[in-house]
């Protein structure tokens, strides 16, 4: 009997049950509400439910998932010694997997497949979505100013104001190079937003635009050759890598995977960009970005700066690319509707797409979608550049 | 780049930046993404309009072929021939009418070329019929 006592005693001592703390109860909740925004109310599913099961295995106590038996070599920054005796794979499974993230090539790897995903003829038909890709950047530096004033470090300012390029692997790269510690944070922050953006943009597009800025009919694209479509990769990475060469890592891997789309005899490698690969890294990444967020080291009061900060951010990127737009429409005597403009941020497609179901709902024939697509893939490369800049200016 | 060489690696961590110095930085970030872009913008500018100068000759120069080949074609000289029908005699040797019928309909469809403009000369079956 006292055996039986013992087994149970032992089996109760050891379980999670034992170890669970409020924190982590609270960050259960955050993963079940992500479950239902991405289940049921569809929004960036793919992302969200890696996320969100991410969450469920990191705030399980005893499962040590992400735990670090190197002392730091595999990415724990919470300051735990070494285990005496242990490989790098005696590690949880989630932390090993991590260091996709930690070094990097996650974020660079999911770059290819949206480079592979991604048509720049809009952008070649219409060099002027560059200019409004360029301007919704203008969260970046807002949110850069508002997060030095509240206190933090210039490398965690500029992690945090990367958010406000939309652009979550962008963001992730940022982070991880700058602000390691705040990772979590700052992917979570900047997913979300992305899932919400049909709900943050159009209050904001409807505030700066006037009823006839949007009924906008934008004239027809010119076509675009193949040699465009195959020039362009080539001279972006070029011009940008040898400007900034801290964007090239990012830029390299969106425009290497638009080459195997675009140059018409790499189809199958462009295939497994856009799908197998695509998919591998979005569930490796979203499952580890996910699994940072441990309730314990994940609520505080900073997150809850980062979340308004990023919020922030978002708001100013969507009011710069809506106000280029402006001036563009007054420049060209009306031939630009400025709710393309809101598209600058980079989240591809979904910014385009509210773009499009702004303008229908003030002309019903307007197609803006192809008109936001240029600005939209603009904006990839303007957030690329954006960070190239901040880890030029921080990165030690 | 002797703009960024300036202020390279001046911020490290731990250290504490001023309104001003935030500002600046902020400025001189958003200036090289418009400088960037802008560079960029106004290239892919060129390049369309050194491709559409391009395309318009290749278009002209087809334009011009395209009545000299006509002139060319047993059909222009008279009434067109019927979308269903080749140019010119056809020799068949070993094959039946209907599989020279299908060979024809299939040449067409593949190269996207109608059949009253394609001629053909001799189908042959390669190998004797066993």
């Amino acid at each position: 009997m006292e055996l039986i006592s013992q087994v149970f005693q032992g089996i109760w001592e050891s379980s999670g049950l034992v170890g669970i703390e409020w924190q982590n109860l609270v960050m259960l909740g955050v993963a079940g509400i992500f479950l239902v925004l991405a289940i049921f109310k569809k929004f960036e599913p793919l992302l969200l439910v890696p996320i969100a099961f991410g969450m469920i295995l990191a705030n399980l106590p005893g499962a040590n998932m992400m735990l670090d038996t190197t002392g730091g070599l595999l990415g724990d920054l919470s300051g735990a010694a070494a285990i005496e005796g242990a490989h790098w794979f005696d590690s949880g499974v989630l932390r090993i997997l991590y260091v996709g993230v930690k070094s990097s090539i996650f974020p660079c790897l999911i770059f290819m497949g949206v480079g592979a995903m991604t048509d720049f003829g809009p952008l070649l038909s219409n060099p002027v979505s560059l200019i409004l890709g360029a301007a919704a950047q203008l969260g970046i530096y807002f949110a850069f100013i508002v997060a030095i004033l509240l206190g933090f470090e210039p490398q965690e300012a500029a992690s945090i104001a990367i958010i406000g390029g939309a652009d979550g692997p962008t963001a992730i790269f940022t982070a991880s190079k700058l602000a390691a510690h705040l990772l979590a944070p700052i992917a979570l922050a900047a997913y979300s937003y992305m899932a919400l953006i049909p709900i943050i943009q159009p209050p904001i597009m409807r505030v700066l635009t006037t009823k006839k800025e949007r009924e906008v009919k934008m004239t027809q694209l010119r076509k675009v050759s193949k040699t465009e479509k195959i020039i362009f990769p080539v001279v972006v990475l070029i011009v940008v890598a040898l400007i900034l060469p801290s964007a090239a890592p990012l830029l390299g891997m969106l425009m290497l995977g638009n080459l195997f789309k675009e140059c018409g005899v790499t189809d199958r490698l462009s295939d497994t960009a856009q799908n197998g690969l695509m998919n591998s890294i979005t569930i490796l990444l979203g499952v580890c970005v996910g699994a940072t967020a441990n309730g314990i080291d994940f609520l505080k009061w900073e997150t809850i700066k980062i979340v308004i900060l990023g919020l922030t951010a978002f708001v100013f990127s969507t009011v710069g690319g809506v106000l280029i737009g402006k001036i563009l429409y007054l420049v060209t005597g009306g031939k630009i509707n400025p709710l393309i403009g809101a598209a600058g941020v980079s989240a591809v497609p979904m910014a385009a797409r509210v773009a499009q179901n702004e303008g229908r709902k003030y002309n019903p024939t307007n197609f803006l979608l192809m008109h936001a697509m240029g600005p939209n893939v603009a904006g990839v490369i303007g957030s690329a550049v954006a960070a190239g800049f901040m880890l030029k200016m921080f990165q030690n | 780049m002797q703009l960024l060489g300036v202020f390279e690696n001046i911020y490290g961590e731990g250290a504490i930046m001023d309104f001003g110095q935030t500002l600046l930085i902020s400025l001189v970030g958003f200036g090289i993404v418009f400088l960037v872009l802008g560079f960029l913008a106004i290239f892919v500018y060129g390049m369309g309009k050194v491709f559409d100068i391009i395309g318009k000759k290749k278009e002209a120069k087809e334009a011009e072929a395209a009545p000299a080949q006509a002139s060319a074609t047993p059909a222009a000289t008279g009434s067109p021939l019927p979308a269903n029908q080749s140019i010119g005699d056809l020799t068949l040797i070993n094959t039946t009418e209907e599989e020279a019928a299908v060979i024809m309909a299939i040449t067409s469809s593949k190269s996207g070329i109608p059949l009253n403009r394609l001629k053909f000369n001799t189908i042959k079956l390669m190998e004797d019929k066993k």
